[in-house]
């Protein structure tokens, strides 16, 4: 019985070994790990380790594969960022973070380009970020690089998932006084630390988390810390609670960020999909009267703001073709990162008559 | 539950198995079992419809049983007309959940009436359960089968590898292993060269038909105001076709795999289909156990070859538009139906032509008659599928047209920069557009990396009689019994990997579940 279990297990391990030594010569998604979020003056401006080889793949099949290197912000950039260099920052959550594109198929990328070589543009994006972490980014962002111009690119959720205490995040918690910021640091557990460093060097590992996004729902909380604990507004005062979240960012926004309202760029995301097929329509985290609240209000204080949805419904009934990874991933690729980098450049510069 | 699903191979095989070889002294409380769990994986998609499963098995054994009675009395007239009457019930059955909207609706259509039937849901399996039984009260009318046993019984029909989308079994090739009682024992090298088939079709089905699926909804779903051009109409019937036949092998394969678990032995169901060099062979390689029902419980009942050349082809005919309706109801599988038919009897023609007037011999074949025999046959095959994929009549015509050029032959706008010097708009006289139905070069990357392993590869059953002969059976019974419990290690490792890549992806049904 014993000889048979361990011939059992000599078996699968050869298997084990045998897809770990394949999977090595495929593009698995790698490498991108993410820096401990426990420094507030690191997380989340420097998003992943920094100088760190990587590469992106998505779904099973690892289509779309991306290789590339980390800058000195652990950001997906082909350069490092130089501490007081006066650039326009690109701010956004994982559409920006963008470890779907190359860096010339991004917004910041094509932004650059059209700025030419007398202005510099820097991304900072991370996967999950809303817009409590929004204003976070743009204090350090201040603190570290001065910057003159900011384009924000708001997506569905940015504003509801601000209500939630999410750990290693930035959120906003009602209190009597109204909405405070505060962070949830996550707790620094060695021994975890070390099990997480060990296996996230093996490759199936990679692959069945990253790239299969495979968990344990039901043993989650025995290996990890429960990720969220729920919003910090009861459901019934979403409502209230949303337009209370775009009130106090936008009020905070030009001191964090030391950027005057002008220019300062938001870019609001639409639904896609629906554009594609009104039957694929996503529900939608954020009210829609908050979202056009906060577009009324943004422009009320001077701000520039631009609403994506119209143009890519247009360009979409002119040209058929979709501005993401369409219908594996809702990310834009580079055809939207260049239309929203568009608007952008309008916004801060045509209109604003290049004073930015 | 899908074979293919965590809650099947976590937890119902295991569960299904342990019990199964834990009583492996007791012989019909192993087969009780087995069947018990059958009705619990069928019940797991429907409790209502186990009932209806339920009722249809015990009618049948009881008519079997009565049928096989009286042939042995002088009253054989009236064995005749129980026979009559339990194919009634059967195929009434199946008319009514199968096929009683199909019959409202055409019938409106025709007339212009406006009869009104609620949906009928269609009980998963209904078709190959009902089938079965038929087969089952044929024999025991000619005295090949007779079943005294319910449990038996019950476990023959609803033997879960089999029940939902077959292969048909016939009574006289299970019976005999159910009743064997080396059948209920524990044997390792069964249970490896068993995984290794579901192995072989967990692949086929989460890899290669699961793979390719993207490509073919586009073209088939396309908007009826677009028109298919030539290239997105090909690739999206020829991945069609490469799905259809991994899906439903893949399926055929793990079905008898996990039979052979349970050390029963299922027929098999495919043998490289495409690689026939004309569609009669198609027919002998394609959904076999499905060919061999409609050959001896249709085709020769109606006359076979026995009455004639024209009566052959009508009942070729006939038989094949029957067994395009058993897929489904629907017009559309009836051309279907219709059209291999008719390969068949032009098939049979030619080869008449060949054998007679050109005096040809027929067994002498060179290699490129053989290579010209595949492709014709496998382009007939694909036109083919497009009706039996299609939603409607007229977008399989979209698909055809497309096919024949008829809709213009677009070149994509991603091939541009590659094919046409800079600024040009065309190249010798096609255009670049953008085509909707059409994914990029992944798209024919995918369907040529299928076509070669449907055409040059071996298939299921000659991998896993290698795995048998070159390493389980040859070895010593030492080295024997190491091979298969490494050989089972391995293989519960990859189809692990396989099974959390299938729960990745929305949940992907087998496609002959409509059926």
């Amino acid at each position: 019985m014993l000889r048979r279990a361990a011939l059992f297990c000599a078996g699968a391990a050869a298997a084990l070994i045998a897809l770990e030594l394949a999977l090595r010569l495929l593009p698995v998604t790698f490498g991108l790990n993410q820096v401990e979020r426990v420094n507030t003056d690191l997380w989340p401006l420097h998003n992943f380790q920094a100088h760190a080889p990587y590469t992106h793949s998505m779904t099973w099949e690892m289509r779309n594969a991306r290789h590339g290197r980390t800058n000195n912000f652990g950001q997906l950039a082909p350069f490092d960022y130089v501490a007081g260099s006066r650039p326009i920052i690109v701010v956004g959550d994982s559409y920006i973070e963008a470890q779907m594109n190359d860096y010339r198929d991004t917004l910041q990328g094509h932004l650059g380009n059209m700025v030419g070589p007398a202005g510099l543009v820097y991304g900072f994006g991370a996967s999950g970020l809303s817009l409590s972490d929004y204003l976070a980014v743009a204090s350090q962002a201040s603190a570290e690089f001065t910057p003159r111009a900011a384009v924000f690119l708001v997506i569905n959720g940015d504003i509801s998932e601000s209500l939630i205490d999410q750990i290693g995040h930035y959120y906003f918690r009602e209190t009597t006084d109204g909405l405070t910021l505060e962070f949830h640091s996550k707790r620094f557990n060695f021994l975890l630390q070390r099990i997480q460093q060990g296996v996230r060097d093996i490759r199936l590992y990679r692959y069945v988390t990253q790239n299969l996004r495979f968990t344990f729902p039901e043993l989650a909380p025995v290996f990890r810390e429960a990720k969220a604990h729920g919003s910090a507004v009861p459901v019934g005062q979403q409502g209230t609670a949303q337009y209370a979240v775009v009130d106090r960012f936008l009020a905070e926004l030009p001191g964090r960020s030391g950027i005057e309202p002008r220019c300062i760029a938001f870019l609001l995301d639409g639904d896609r999909y629906a554009l594609y097929d009104p039957r694929l329509a996503s529900p939608l985290a954020d009210l829609p009267e908050a979202r056009a609240y906060f577009m009324r209000r943004a422009s009320e204080l001077g701000y520039r703001v631009a609403d994506l949805q119209p143009l890519f419904r247009e360009h979409f009934k002119r040209h058929r073709r979709h501005f993401d990874y369409y219908p594996v991933d809702h990310h834009l690729n580079g055809l939207g990162h260049r239309l929203a980098a568009e608007q952008a450049y309008d916004l801060l510069f045509r209109r604003a008559g290049g004073r930015c | 539950m899908l074979f293919n699903s965590y809650e099947f191979i976590y937890v119902f095989l295991p569960i299904a198995a342990l019990l199964f070889f834990a009583l492996r002294g007791r012989a019909m409380l192993a087969a009780g079992w087995l069947g018990l769990a059958s009705l619990f994986f069928y019940g797991y998609w429907s409790p209502r419809y186990t009932l209806l499963l339920l009722a249809s098995i015990a009618a049948n054994y009881v008519m079997g049983r009565g049928i096989f009675h009286l042939r042995d009395g002088p009253r054989l007239r009236d064995c005749r007309f129980l026979l009559a009457t339990a194919v009634a019930f059967n195929l009434g059955l199946l008319a009514y959940y199968k096929y009683a909207n199909f019959f409202v609706d055409s019938v409106n259509a025709l007339a212009g009436t406006g009869f009104q039937l609620e949906r009928i849901v269609l009980p998963i399996g209904i078709s190959f359960f009902t089938f079965t039984q038929i087969a089952y009260l044929v024999d025991a009318y000619q005295g090949k089968a007779r079943e005294s046993d319910p449990v038996r019984y019950l476990l023959f029909v609803s033997y879960f590898p089999h029940l939902i989308a077959g292969p048909i079994l016939h009574h006289s090739e299970m019976m005999p292993q159910f009743a064997d009682r080396r059948t209920y024992r524990f044997d390792a090298a069964n249970i490896s060269i068993g995984a290794a088939f579901f192995f072989i079709g967990l692949f086929k089905k989460v890899v290669l038909a699961d793979g390719i699926q993207p490509f073919v909804g586009p073209v088939f779903d396309a908007d009826p105001a677009y028109r298919l051009t030539l290239i997105e109409a090909w690739l999206g019937a020829l991945a069609y076709t490469v799905q259809l036949y991994f899906d439903f092998s893949g399926y055929s394969d793990m079905a008898v795999g996990l039979s052979k678990i349970f050390n029963i032995d299922l027929p098999l169901n495919f043998n490289s289909p495409y690689k026939a060099h004309n569609i009669v062979e198609f027919w002998r390689r394609w959904h076999m156990t499905l060919s061999r029902f409609l050959r001896d419980y249709l085709y020769i009942p109606l006359g076979g070859n026995r009455h004639g050349r024209l009566r052959r082809y009508a009942n070729l005919l006939t038989t094949m538009l029957l067994g395009g309706l058993w897929h489904g109801a629907g017009w559309n599988f009836v051309i279907w139906g219709g059209l291999h038919g008719l390969y068949l009897v032009c098939n049979h023609a030619w080869q008449s032509f060949r054998a007679e007037v050109l005096g040809h011999d027929l067994d002498r074949r060179t290699a490129p008659g053989r290579a010209m025999g595949t492709l014709v046959t496998f382009l007939a095959v694909v036109v083919a599928w497009v009706f039996f994929r299609a939603p409607s009549f007229s977008a399989a015509l979209n698909v055809l047209q497309g096919m024949a050029g008829l809709q213009g032959v677009v070149l994509p706008e991603l091939w541009r920069g590659a094919l046409a010097p800079e600024g040009a708009t065309t190249i010798a006289g096609l255009s670049f557009g953008y085509l909707e139905a059409f994914a990029g070069t992944r798209q024919i990357v995918w369907v040529a990396a299928l076509l070669a392993i449907a055409w040059g590869l071996p298939n299921s059953q000659q991998l896993v009689g290698w795995l048998r002969t070159g390493v389980v059976s040859r070895a010593g019974r030492y080295a024997a019994d190491s091979h298969v419990w490494s050989i089972l290690g391995a293989l519960s490792v990859l189809i692990s990997l396989l099974t959390v890549i299938n729960g990745s992806r929305v949940v992907s049904e087998f496609i002959y579940f409509n059926f």
